[in-house]
């Protein structure tokens, strides 16, 4: 029993810790969203008004653009990093750690400058324009700065190493004796990638979609210096709400939406996530001769 | 080497006609090219059952792998039935492959493992289903349809991997080392299936191993492999009673090597040698034929004799027999058969075992004893070092 009671008050600094920092400002910010605004602070009435305020077109229309933008930077990261990720792993040797090495080594700059470089790109007359000008593909500057696609862009740039290093890694540890018997038995390459490839990597390419879409949701800073005023995300508007117009219960209500919204996503997302077959015992596990 | 190949049995019409095949691997920035089949010729009957017998490095996986499709030779051509092969791809070659670790996919069920070269091939479900059951049935899973690789024993997974190999009815079946992984007694039943699967099914099997005992016991014949050529191919008898080589002697029983010095030829099958001074007539057997036209009276030779062919007996000398007499330095006991370890007078740095059934205890090590051995038992054998 005194271990117990050892093990419970080691635990205790971790346990004030959780309810200080994080469950004290999620029910703050619940409380919050619930009130009435009152100048540029909030009064205690409890109403709805907040949350009905959400779904006027205005705002809404704003929380379709951040899924909408969600989901088409998801479907380019799996585009581009699915394939990327099997081909250097297939490669061999070192060159599955050199891509890894590589995709890193622009992270230790923060991704805040790195965004700024892309600026220097997008802009009017920047480097991109520049470019395709010189080799006379466009005769006027594409003005592409602050516009979706810029945005998307910078999504792309920011959470392809997450699809990358997931699909990677689950295609290294595919056996390749696999793959040998497929084409031995009569499949051709496309239809070993399809029967064998395909399913044996699915596990990484549903990792790599949970860890791309969830971050999109809420990386509203890309949005922010690539896409200006045009392109406003949830993130955004939270922002907006409580630094600008002062209106805190309505931003508290826009963060608790965020994050259901993001939690039943997830939750949709992790539920859909194969069985892992190797511990089906369902047909009875009995190794016996 | 191949040149010299006493291939007493060669196939008239065969089903898999290998010719010239060479591969090496590495360059210079390796630490140089490593020549790991050096122009390599055989050929396979139809339904036979050979056995390529070699250690590991010996190039007989690489020559199951180029077989198989999946790696291409530098020269050299792959007959099948008459067709070239050699440039074909895997998924285009009626040649399947149990694989050593088995290569069962783990994401299908036993079910969908077994019928997927038919279902490339696009067979009717209801004709699949029909192939799967006979499969199952002939490597006795019937029931296993709806388990999955994780769920299996070792040898379960062995015998779906090999129903998979066969459903799709191959011209010939290759298979790599599959029974390394499984337990002695298992190992052995294994053998008997797998003998009994070919001999029902009528199919070519092509079988890697360095197992000598698996070899004697499944093959029709067998290929002694070394250095990326074979040393000897023929028959399990007559590997075992006329080994070409001490590699050959040592690949295949127990080898005694004994030192002797040749005389003359005796007749087209024998020839008389002496053996610490006592004549001797043994068997020409499978010396090459040009190490052979070299021998002068003279020639030192050594000889191959089999455990069985070394009788114990008393000191008068049987006729059409020589003497070995010498100190016992070990016996060893197994289950009714004895191993009698000697050292015969005169050969100092020779060792010999005999066999002698039965458990009588008579015989001590430090003890001499006599063992006779008759015209005709031992073969010439060409010492080779073991490179």
């Amino acid at each position: 029993m005194r271990h117990r009671t050892r093990a419970t008050l080691a635990a205790l600094p971790l346990y004030l810790f959780v309810l200080v920092f994080v469950l004290g400002p999620l029910v703050y910010m619940l409380v919050l969203s619930f009130m009435t605004r009152d100048g540029r602070g909030a009064a205690a009435v409890f109403t709805l008004e907040n949350y009905r305020r959400i779904f006027d077109p205005v705002y809404f229309d704003t929380v379709l653009q951040s899924l909408g933008l969600a989901c088409t930077s998801t479907a380019l990261v799996t585009l581009i990093g699915y394939p990327l990720g099997l081909c250097t792993a297939f490669l061999g040797g070192k060159w599955p750690s050199f891509f890894r090495t590589a995709q890193m080594i622009p992270y230790f700059v923060n991704s805040l400058l790195r965004l700024v470089g892309w600026i220097i790109i997008f802009r009017a007359n920047g480097l991109l324009d520049t470019v395709l000008m010189a080799l006379g593909v466009t005769e006027e500057p594409l003005r592409l700065l602050y516009t979706y696609p810029a945005v998307v862009v910078g999504m792309v740039y920011v959470l392809l190493p997450f699809m990358f290093l997931s699909v990677q890694q689950v295609a290294l540890q595919l056996d390749r004796t696999l793959i040998e018997a497929s084409r031995d038995l009569g499949a051709g390459r496309v239809r070993t990638f399809l029967s064998v490839i395909l399913p044996l990597t699915l596990p990484g390419l549903k990792t790599g979609i949970l860890l791309t879409f969830i971050p999109s949701m809420g990386l509203f800073f890309i949005a922010s210096i690539l896409g200006g005023s045009k392109v406003v995300l949830l993130g955004s508007l939270i922002e907006e709400q409580l630094m600008r117009a002062h209106n805190q219960p309505f931003a508290a209500a826009l963060s608790v939406f965020m994050m259901l919204l993001t939690g039943i996503i997830s939750l949709l997302l992790l539920e859909h996530k194969p069985h892992d077959k190797r511990t089906d015992r369902k047909n009875g596990g009995e190794k016996s001769e | 080497m191949t040149e010299t190949l006493s291939d007493t049995h060669s196939p008239a019409d065969p089903i898999l006609d290998v010719r010239n095949l060479s591969k090496s691997f590495g360059t210079e920035k390796t630490g140089g090219a490593v020549e790991v089949l050096k122009n390599l010729s055989f050929t396979v009957g139809r339904g036979e059952f050979l056995t390529i017998l070699g250690a590991s490095g010996c190039g007989k996986t690489t020559l199951l792998r180029i077989l198989c499709g999946l790696e291409t030779a530098d020269e050299g051509t792959v007959l099948l039935d008459g067709g070239d092969i050699t440039a074909l791809a895997p998924e285009k070659r009626p040649v399947n492959t149990v694989f050593q670790s088995y290569a069962l996919f783990p994401h299908m069920t036993v079910y969908d493992n077994i019928a997927y070269p038919l279902k490339l091939k696009h067979t009717p479900k209801s004709a699949i289903r029909r192939r799967v059951g006979e499969m199952l049935d002939m490597v006795q899973m019937t029931g296993f349809e709806g388990r999955y690789p994780a769920a299996l024993s070792g040898g379960q997974r062995q015998r779906i991997a090999i129903a998979r190999a066969l459903i799709a009815s191959p011209q010939i079946l290759l298979l790599d080392e599959p029974l390394g992984a499984l337990d002695f007694h298992l190992r052995r039943r294994m053998q008997t299936e797998l003998k009994r699967i070919q001999r029902a099914l009528g199919i070519t099997f092509l079988y890697i191993t360095h197992d000598q005992e698996e070899a004697l016991n499944m093959s029709d014949r067998i290929a002694i492999m070394h250095g990326g050529g074979f040393l000897q191919l023929d028959t399990p008898a007559v590997i075992y009673d006329s080994p070409a080589d001490t590699r050959c002697a040592r690949f295949v029983g127990e080898s005694n090597l004994l030192p002797a010095v040749f005389s003359a030829p005796v007749d087209c099958d024998l020839v008389a040698v002496s053996v610490g001074g006592q004549t001797l007539c043994v068997r020409r057997g499978a010396y090459p034929p040009d190490a052979f036209a070299a021998l002068k009276p003279g020639s030192p030779v050594t000889l191959s004799v089999r455990s069985e062919q070394l009788q114990l007996c008393s000191s008068t000398v049987p006729a059409d027999s020589i003497l070995l007499s010498g100190s016992v330095s070990e016996i060893s006991f197994a289950g009714g058969v004895q191993h009698i370890t000697f050292t015969p007078q005169g050969l100092p740095d020779t060792s010999l075992v005999a066999v002698r059934y039965g458990m009588e205890q008579n015989l001590a090590p430090g003890m001499t004893a006599a063992f006779s051995l008759s015209d005709g038992a031992a073969a010439l054998c060409l010492e080779e070092s073991a490179t």
